[in-house]
């Protein structure tokens, strides 16, 4: 399981990255932390003729306070998602499904910008950049883009960068005042891919009522799957066990989930109806000053 | 029978020194097989294996191949073939040729088909995707029920169908018993196809000398009955093939019993290119093409009384071995003879016990071996029957089992329990676990709707594996006289030099089971030194270390033959000591007594040698010696228990192992009614494995060996699609169980009375495989405990459990917790 | 700049600075044991599963089949031979010894690499942390067990020694 042939470069700059990725347009392949990369091409699934580091681009490893959102570079490590202080203060939606990444070696070298661009239908990422309708900046040597999340994940490990281009930042909304979140998956070990995750972002009104939801399940279709109709149900309405019971059933109406050697279709629906009714219950309980999310040392 | 032994009174054996092993491999200074240097000028080779599960071999192009930077060359079956190669011996009478490269057909996904050698591995597998091989895809036989059907395709056209061995066995009277049961329970099991997956893979290095010798080192884990298998494979006298095993293994569990077809390999493949070859296995190869146990069906009749006693069993066993049937298969089948009536009284068999050959991998020994998946239905069964009868899981066991004043025990079928309280062992396991109060946890958590099971499993541990087993795969009309098998001997050498300082050298190729620290706790104690100070050295050399036939670690072998030919190697030389001491002091030898290291005339402690004066005198001054005493401090033992010397005999019985260990489980699991995710929320384990030599390696043999079965339980199997495709081919995909899957265990042991063994002086059973054979019986009685549901097939995937839940619950359920 | 096949790295590793030129593709497991003969990081898998090649790099538990040679010019690595003189390192070797906490030692030295990490930035964690720190390191022989009292019992004497 030797890697293929490659070629390699280590631009220092992003200038210089993009001119290369234009220059090798189609034989070159970015390198992040390489935690999805390097397995593909271990087992020889691709084979691209060059490999563009981009670990030395010091312009992808900041986290910039833009106001209204974080500017999160596309380098940024999962294991940093977890552990910088502005992320949790201001993101905190972000360090509460990165822990379930992986295993702790592959979350210090796994990235952002990586799992983003992988678009793993599984992926906790993806899944939370969806429910927050991030924006996604995609750079190459001629253009700039902003690609908001809903038009970033096309399908099942596509998304919308093209060989010449790069995703270079991460634009995630801070967390509005009176808002829980909580999430949860099932996989098969802890650290493997989620059978099926759910993430719910809610935000409470003074009087108690949602203001806003937020839905997203993971594991279900070829990219993560928001649940509109299952948040405009919310909308509104008082979270209340017979709300949560309705989403639920929703939910599980909505996906089309397709079964494979770990689970079946029927039993991918059942979990997203389960955990979404858990995921709710927990942001209930969240309301009452119970906190959904409790790190001990992360 | 045997001789109790000196070390009853031991000060190293029994307690848990530090194991020897472990500096080096604490500070990255392990010898593992990839870190055995090469001589210049090796090669490294990479295997193009087939992408189909049966197909037969067209035209092979490997032109691009060959242009390849770095290529030396390219081998194929057909080289192999012209090079010598001759089929590697099976241990059934199967006219089915086993090459370890295929050259007409492809059998399984994942078979060898070409070899390619380069200056780097790299390389290698470079060209080794530029060969283009014309298949010519044959229909795959897949599953047991479809090899069993004879209209299914033949793998084998020289067999002509696809079962392999079909043997009657019959003992006692099970026509008389069924017809006398007041019930009659049947069900049918089905045993996962597992791999213990070590995590170290296969390596071999193969290098022809002068005069057709070769050199092989591999992490060959034995038995080294498979040395005359792949002399003859190569076409050379025993003594002309020299296997080297380096001093670590990175865990075996059976798995490397099965390399050798590839040390056969790398053998053939270095003599046609003319340089010395280096193979390491790949995790995509290891998981589809090395080995794994079988997958089996078990159809179990039960003929029972009203007490609940299980007066006959009919079993129908059928393994599905893969597409060889590759020695020491059919062994799976035949392994629990001795012991196919467990731990339980019954006096009547019935068993049909066959072999289908299928488009998978070829199997072998695995952990647990042909164990594992006998208990997990006869365990599954009796709590059927305690159902049906209505009784308690526990009274059921407690009806059936052998009490201890039956003790030595011979079983229907040969085996012979020379020890053991099974009832008290039961017992102290439903203590541990706190069986009582379980059960009204039980009740409570029903009441609040939660889904919590109590499960047990009882089984005897068979363990040095009497080689004279495999016989049975012959019905006794075809037996050949003067060729029949028995015996499990093992080796030790032990040597003192001119200093006093001893050396141990064994053959047994530990893979972490820590020999090198109990062979020196044994001679530690013989000769009254420090362990620390004993040098031992692992690994194995067919052509300088003693060995013979049974050599290797396998079947849990080591601490009932290994750590007792080392004490005998040692007493031996103690023996002369003595003698060296008697002359010199001039005392009567009956007068001359051993005491912490030195040779002391009774009562007299001025008059004495110590362990270094002796030597020095064994080695420097001949002429200080007893008349013709020859010069030197070396011995060597070899010990097979004396229960082993018989074969199988004329009504097919045969004592299969040469220890039979005794253990129960009971576990409470709690299954989330939401995702059918189990958690162990209890597991206690009770053993009575005899004498135990080091309390640390035996509490880590059993947490290792529960943890082999609470995966078979739980997570894996190696799953190919109807048309023989691997879907486990990757670590993603078959799932061994992490940190976050393994229990605490509450580990108990049943005292040990000193002499009580009549096989093996130490005392001490094998306890390597243990409960990897009674946990998937243990969670899925306690998982179909807590479920309300029948269990008959492994593992217990939360999607499973969610289908069998859902097809036998009226009300879906619970929507929400 | 060009892409290059022929690469040369500049790494500290063990303290030691290295400096050699590697095939482009070449891992860092393979470059630690086949240029450097640094046996004791082992290969398991080759797709980041088991765990056992884990080193550190900058003190970051790292998956050395999952790394490029190349891309480490510039850092530092510490494999298990290196581990004795970090003092978390050198108190979890100790301590594994006490324990039992391997058998085979294929696993050992990733697990020793993650675990010196993770005592390092944690040490006031709990059992069922480490358990979880511990879930990306595949061990077929302990059930684990062992390893999470050796870690447990290392980080718990710091207490008292503190
Ligand atoms: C054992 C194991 C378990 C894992 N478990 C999980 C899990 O539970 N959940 C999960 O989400 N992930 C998991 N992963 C994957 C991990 O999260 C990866 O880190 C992630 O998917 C990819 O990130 P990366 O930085 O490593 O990307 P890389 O592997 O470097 O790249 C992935 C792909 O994205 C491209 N790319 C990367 N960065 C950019 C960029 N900035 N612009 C353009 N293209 C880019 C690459 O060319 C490549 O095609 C696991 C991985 C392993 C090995
Ligand atoms: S060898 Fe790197 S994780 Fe297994
Ligand atoms: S000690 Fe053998 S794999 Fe961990």
């Amino acid at each position: 399981m030797k890697f293929p042939p490659i070629r390699y470069l280590r631009p220092s700059a992003l200038p210089q990255a993009l001119d290369d990725l234009k220059q090798h347009d189609g034989s070159i392949k970015v390198l992040a932390g390489g935690q999805s990369l390097f397995p593909l091409m271990a087992m020889r699934l691709t084979e691209p003729e060059i490999i563009l580091d981009i670990n030395a681009l010091d312009e992808l490893k900041e986290i910039r306070d833009m106001g209204d959102c974080l500017a999160i570079g596309a380098l940024i490590r999962h294991q940093q998602l977890i552990e910088d202080v502005t992320i949790q203060q201001q993101t905190p939606v972000l360090s509460l499904v990165a822990r379930h990444i992986g295993h702790l070696a592959i979350r210090c070298r796994g990235t952002i910008g990586g799992s983003l661009v992988h678009s793993d239908p599984s992926a906790e990422l993806p899944l939370a950049i969806c429910a927050l309708d991030g924006e996604l900046i995609v750079q190459s040597a001629d253009e700039t883009k902003v690609v908001p999340a809903e038009e970033f994940f096309l399908s099942y490990l596509t998304s919308a960068v093209a060989a010449n281009e790069m995703l270079t930042t991460i634009r995630v909304p801070k967390m509005a005042n009176q808002t829980k979140i909580a999430f949860d998956e099932v996989a098969s070990r802890a650290g493997d891919f989620a059978l099926v995750s759910v993430l719910a972002i809610v935000t409470f009104r003074d009087d108690g009522a949602i203001q806003r939801a937020r839905l997203a399940i993971g594991g279900v279709s070829d990219v993560p799957f928001r649940a509109r109709d299952a948040e405009l149900l919310m909308n509104d309405a008082a979270l209340t066990p017979e709300l949560v019971t309705r989403v639920a059933r929703t939910v599980s109406e909505a996906i089309e989930p397709v079964g494979d050697l770990h689970a079946s279709a029927d039993f991918r629906r059942h979990l997203a109806r389960v955990l979404t009714g858990r995921v709710l219950n927990k942001v209930i309980a969240g309301a009452k000053g119970d906190l959904s999310w409790n790190p001990s040392v992360w | 029978m045997v001789t109790t032994s000196a070390t009853e009174n031991s000060q190293w054996t029994g307690t848990s020194v530090p194991r020897k092993e472990d500096i080096r491999l604490l500070s990255g200074q392990g010898q593992f097989m990839a870190d055995v240097a090469t001589r210049a000028g090796t090669r490294q080779a990479a295997i193009l294996r087939s992408p189909h599960a049966h197909a037969r071999i067209g035209a092979i192009n490997v032109d691009a191949a060959l242009k390849c930077r770095g290529v030396l060359a390219v081998v194929t079956g057909n080289d192999i073939l012209a090079a010598g190669a001759r089929p590697l011996a099976v241990a059934a009478p199967v006219p089915a040729d086993y090459y370890p490269i295929a050259t007409d057909k492809v059998r399984y996904v994942g078979e060898p088909v070409a070899v390619v050698v380069a200056r780097t591995r790299a390389e290698a597998e470079d060209a080794a995707a530029k060969i283009v091989v014309q298949y010519l895809p044959l229909p795959p036989v897949v599953a047991i029920e479809d090899a069993l059907n004879p209209d299914s395709p033949v793998l084998h056209d020289t067999l002509g169908h696809n079962v392999a061995v079909n043997r009657r066995l019959r003992y006692g009277d099970p026509d008389q018993a069924f017809a006398a049961a007041d019930h009659v329970i049947a069900g049918r099991y089905w045993y996962p196809k597992v791999t213990s997956t070590p995590i170290e893979t296969y390596g071999v290095i193969a290098e022809w000398g002068e005069g057709g010798a070769v050199t092989i080192w591999a992490n060959f884990q034995g038995p080294f009955s498979m040395h005359p298998v792949m002399a003859r494979a190569l076409g050379i006298d025993q003594n002309q093939l020299r296997v080297i095993v380096p001093p670590d293994i990175g865990g075996a569990f059976g798995i490397k019993i099965s390399i050798y077809p590839y040390m056969v390999l790398m053998a053939l493949v270095a003599k046609c290119v003319g340089t010395p070859v280096r193979w390491i296995e790949d995790r995509l190869e290891a998981l589809a093409a090395s080995s794994s146990g079988t997958d089996r069906l078990t159809d179990l009749t039960a003929a029972v009384s009203d007490t609940g006693e299980v007066l006959a069993w009919r079993m129908r066993l059928v393994d599905n071995v893969g597409a060889y049937i590759r020695a020491p298969e059919p062994g799976c089948l035949f392994r629990a003879t001795g012991n196919l009536v467990s731990g339980y009284k019954t006096q009547h068999l019935d068993v049909e016990a066959i072999a289908v050959m299928t488009n998978k991998c070829p199997t072998g020994p695995n952990r647990g071996y042909g164990v594992s998946a006998l208990y997990f239905a006869m365990e599954r069964h009796m709590d059927k029957i305690a159902a049906q009868l209505g009784k308690d899981p526990a009274d059921i066991r407690r009806i059936n089992l052998i009490s201890a004043d039956r003790m030595p025990y011979r079983t229907p079928s040969g085996g012979y329990y020379d020890s053991g309280d099974y009832p008290a062992t039961l017992e102290r396991a439903l203590v541990r676990a706190g069986y009582d109060a379980l059960r009204q946890e039980q009740l409570s958590a029903r009441k609040e709707g939660r889904l919590f099971g109590i499960g047990i499993a009882v089984g005897v541990d068979p363990s040095v594996s009497n080689m004279g087993y495999i016989d049975i795969v012959e019905p006794k009309e075809n037996r050949q006289l003067h060729r029949s098998k028995s015996g499990a001997g093992q080796a030790a050498h032990v040597q003192v030099d001119a200093g006093g300082g001893v050396t141990i050298t064994l053959s047994t190729c530990a893979q972490g089971q820590g020999h090198e620290t109990v062979a020196s706790q044994v001679a530690a104690d013989v000769l009254g030194v420090h362990p620390k100070d004993i040098r031992v050295i692992g690994g194995m050399d067919s052509s300088t270390r003693d060995w013979t036939i049974a050599t290797g670690a396998y079947s849990s072998r080591f601490a009932a033959t290994g750590a007792v030919a080392t004490q005998q190697a040692a007493q031996t030389i103690q023996d002369k000591l003595l003698d060296i001491a008697s002359h010199v002091l001039e005392a009567d030898r009956a007068d001359i007594e051993w005491i912490k290291g030195t040779a002391q005339v009774k009562g007299v402690p001025s008059r004495a040698l110590s362990l270094r004066q002796l030597a020095g005198l064994a080695h420097w001054d001949v002429a200080s010696l007893p008349s013709e005493m020859e010069p030197g401090l070396s011995a060597q033992a070899y010990f097979t228990p004396p229960t082993l010397r018989e074969s199988l005999d004329q009504e097919d019985r045969v004592n299969s192992s040469g220890t039979y260990g005794f253990m129960a489980d009971v576990v409470a699991v709690e299954v989330d009614p939401g995702t059918f995710a189990v958690k162990v929320y209890r597991y206690a384990t009770v053993h009575d494995i005899g004498k135990v030599l080091n309390p640390a390696i035996v509490e880590g043999q059993i947490y290792g060996a529960t943890l082999h079965g609470i995966g078979a339980a739980l997570l894996e199997e190696m799953v190919y699609d109807d048309q023989g495709q691997l879907i486990t081919g990757t670590l993603m995909d078959y799932l061994v169980p992490s940190a976050t899957d393994a229990p605490s265990l509450i580990i108990d042991h049943m005292e040990y009375t000193p002499g009580s063994s009549l096989t093996t002086p130490l005392g001490a059973k094998g306890v390597g495989e243990s409960s990897t054979e009674t946990a998937p019986a243990a969670l899925a009685n306690a998982v179909a405990d807590a479920l309300g549901i029948d269990i008959n097939q492994l593992p217990m995937t939360p999607s499973r459990l969610f289908d069998w839940y859902r097809k036998t619950e009226p009300t879906s359920p619970q929507e929400v917790q | 700049m060009e892409p290059i096949s022929l690469v040369m790295v500049d790494v500290l590793v063990n303290g030691h600075r290295e400096q050699h030129q590697v095939q482009a593709r070449q891992s860092l497991a393979d470059f630690l044991r086949d240029q450097l003969g640094l046996l004791g990081t082992h290969i398991g898998c080759e797709h980041g599963v088991c765990g056992a090649c884990t080193v550190l790099i900058d003190g970051e538990p790292v998956r050395s089949c999952l790394s490029l040679a190349a891309s480490v010019s510039g850092h530092e690595v510490v494999t298990i031979e290196g581990l004795k003189d970090l003092p978390w390192g050198q108190r979890l070797q100790k301590a594994f010894l006490e324990h039992h906490a391997l058998q085979c030692g294929f696993c050992t030295p990733g697990i020793l690499t993650t675990m010196t990490y993770f005592a390092t930035r944690h040490p006031k964690a709990t059992e069922a942390d480490f358990r979880d720190a511990l879930s990306g390191n595949l061990c077929r022989c302990t059930g684990y067990q062992s390893i999470v009292t050796a870690v447990v019992s290392a980080v718990s004497s710091e207490h008292n020694d503190a």
